[in-house]
């Protein structure tokens, strides 16, 4: 895993990004918007599940977007929304006079982790001089907590998790943005770190 | 972007900025849409198409251009974001091309996109018709758990394993037999048994699953207040996906009431013995070929004098000799032989699997014990018996024609006596 300096500047980055998505973000809503500076845990493959059952309430469907990213950066981000965010960000997309369907609200949760995925893997892509290009992202609903059958997941060995809450005047969205990777991958990332580390002395 | 390489291109393309002023529209676009180029180029396309969703894609656009990566849109309203008519040969749901679209930054100086439209008709039909076959698996499946509950509660069905040990037992059997399923869980199936059912059945069973065949039979069995009933069961032994035996499932029908109106149909009301009808229906069967392998012999049994008993005790005592007499022809005679009351004083004895000496023996029983019995009101009668066995060209008639012929005859040599017949036992 990274070290408390490592873990440092990864903090800075991703900071940095979550300046960026909270500008596209604000742009989507079309609302003044606030992102909160995200918290970031690793976390081994074995774990991810557990965590998963750890982070979401008992009782609310759950949206789950996942969406791939290729290329010399390469892994999965998985943004998980709870019913009462998404009803939030669905409030704020669209007007009341609007017939909003479900495919609607899948959109609107599609377009919220594209953003984040994009502003903050894009940020770590630049530092690490690394290229990556994104995938449709795709979205599960699950009922209970009974959503954790990720057997998919098992290509990769580490898990960074991101979370954050964001605000939109009156409405907190609380979301959590899970990056999956490679330990390959991670060690590509603590080799970059470890350069900024080096600029920096 | 070159244009020759965008006309080159199977998916649509559009180059826009973000008021959805048209740039570029390649060629797959001009031939699903027929608009030339020239046509829309410097067009919003909200304003050509109305279904668009200018709200929602100018939003992504923005997006676009500010994250300076690809955004996606699946357009909701309409499944498509430029309408495309389709025409296929195969019947679907879909007038329109069902799109994708990414959306990429192309000019980020000129605020320009380019929309590529991917054609998903095929994996949305696909998806169509992989709704259509869970819904109809769903619906198969509600019905298959509704049958099920009819089932359970309907029929009367028992699962053994390859032991004859009952794995399941439904609600119907349970209920009906008095009996929790827990009770009869492990059990055998004998728990039912009725000590009246002959061992040779349920021999005739197990040699029948024994060899993967189905059984049917009716079987007399006991409920747990020790009531008695008769069942049509049918056993069916089933199989694996490897073909091996795995358990037999038995059905039972309650044929109780049929029963008692076939025993109501074939019984002598006043000595409970088969009647002539029952006697004539046996007859028919034997002589159909079914049973021919076995031995048949026959008595025909007259009480003597019975017109006197009659004339001089009255009927009642008359009506009380003759079920005396059924009861003494009961007692003496095996549980195989089939004793009728033909009409008046006279009976008759079907005696399977008996030759000749056989059923003179056991006529000769039967005149002694007759002639030792001390009848109610009346004391002592004798019984005149004609006996013959089954020669291999005879038909009912003149089997039972025989038969009556020794019967007369053994009543005009004097009576309380037994006549046979010599021709067959010197056959024998």
């Amino acid at each position: 895993m990274l070290t408390p300096l490592q873990k440092e500047i990864l903090q800075e980055l991703v900071n940095i990004a979550f300046g960026s998505a909270t500008a596209s973000m604000a742009e989507l809503m079309d609302a003044f918007a606030t992102l909160s500076v995200p918290s970031i845990h690793f976390l081994p493959i074995e774990q991810f599940n557990e965590h998963l059952r750890t982070v979401v309430c008992d009782d609310q469907p759950l949206y789950l977007s996942q969406q791939v990213f290729t290329g010399s950066m390469k892994g999965e981000t998985i943004f998980i929304l709870e019913q009462t965010s998404v009803d939030n960000l669905v409030r704020h997309l669209y007007t009341d006079e609007e017939q909003i369907t479900q495919a609607h609200i899948n959109d609107a949760v599609l377009e919220v982790n594209n953003i984040l995925s994009v502003t903050t893997i894009g940020k770590l892509a630049e530092i690490m001089k690394m290229q990556t290009n994104f995938m449709v992202p795709t979205l599960r609903i699950f009922a209970d907590r009974e959503f954790a059958d990720l057997s998919e997941l098992a290509e990769y060995d580490a898990v960074i998790i991101i979370e954050t809450l964001m605000r939109f005047e009156q409405e907190q969205i609380c979301g959590h943005l899970l990056i999956l990777t490679a330990s390959a991958m991670m060690q590509e990332l603590q080799h970059a770190l470890d350069q900024i580390a080096g600029e920096m002395m | 972007m070159e244009r020759s390489i965008l006309d080159q291109l199977e998916v649509g393309v559009i180059i826009t900025d973000a008021n959805l002023v048209i740039y570029e529209w390649n060629r797959f676009l001009q031939m699903h849409t027929q608009l030339p180029r020239e046509a829309v180029i410097g067009k919003r396309l909200d304003a050509l198409f109305e279904q668009v969703e200018s709200a929602v894609l100018k939003r992504k656009i923005r997006t676009t251009l500010r994250l300076r990566e690809s955004t996606f849109y699946r357009p909701i309203a309409a499944p498509y974001c430029v309408p495309v008519p389709i025409k296929r040969f195969i019947q679907h749901d879909l007038n329109y091309m069902v799109q994708r679209v990414s959306i990429s930054p192309y000019d980020e100086e000129k605020g320009l996109v380019l929309l590529s439209i991917y054609d998903e008709t095929d994996s949305r039909i696909a998806q169509i018709e992989l709704e259509k076959e869970m819904q109809k698996t769903q619906q198969l499946n509600a019905r298959l758990t509704q049958d099920q509950e009819i089932i359970d509660t309907n029929l009367m069905m028992l699962k053994t394993d390859l032991q004859g040990r009952i794995v399941e037992a439904s609600s119907a059997l349970c209920s009906f037999y008095g009996y929790d399923r827990d009770t009869l869980l492990g059990r055998n199936p004998s728990i039912f048994g009725h000590k009246s059912m002959p061992s040779m059945v349920f021999h005739d069973l197990w040699e029948k699953l024994a060899k993967g065949e189905t059984w049917r039979g009716e079987v007399q069995n006991l409920l747990s207040n020790g009531k008695d009933h008769w069942a049509d069961v049918l056993i069916l032994p089933f199989y694996d996906e490897q073909g091996v035996m795995t358990h037999y499932v038995g059905i039972y029908h309650d044929i109780s009431d049929r029963k008692r109106l076939e025993s109501l149909y074939v019984t002598d009301p006043l000595t409970k013995l088969f009647n002539r009808y029952f006697f004539d229906q046996q007859m028919k069967g034997i002589f159909m070929g079914k049973r021919r392998a076995k031995s048949l012999s026959m008595m025909l049994i007259d009480i003597d004098h019975f017109k006197q008993v009659n004339d001089i005790y009255g009927h009642r005592s008359g009506d009380l000799v003759l079920q005396e007499f059924a009861q003494t022809m009961r007692a003496t005679l095996r549980n195989s032989d089939v004793c009728i009351r033909m009409g008046g004083e006279e009976f008759a004895v079907l005696l399977p699997g008996c030759d000749l000496i056989e059923a003179c023996s056991a006529a000769e029983h039967l005149r002694q014990e007759i002639e030792k019995y001390v009848f109610t009101n009346v004391g002592r009668l004798t019984c005149s018996i004609g006996v013959a066995q089954r020669l291999e060209d005879d038909d009912a008639d003149s089997f039972y024609e025989r038969t009556d012929m020794l019967l007369y005859a053994a009543k005009t040599q004097g009576r309380n006596r037994i006549a046979h017949d010599a021709m067959a036992l010197t056959l024998a």
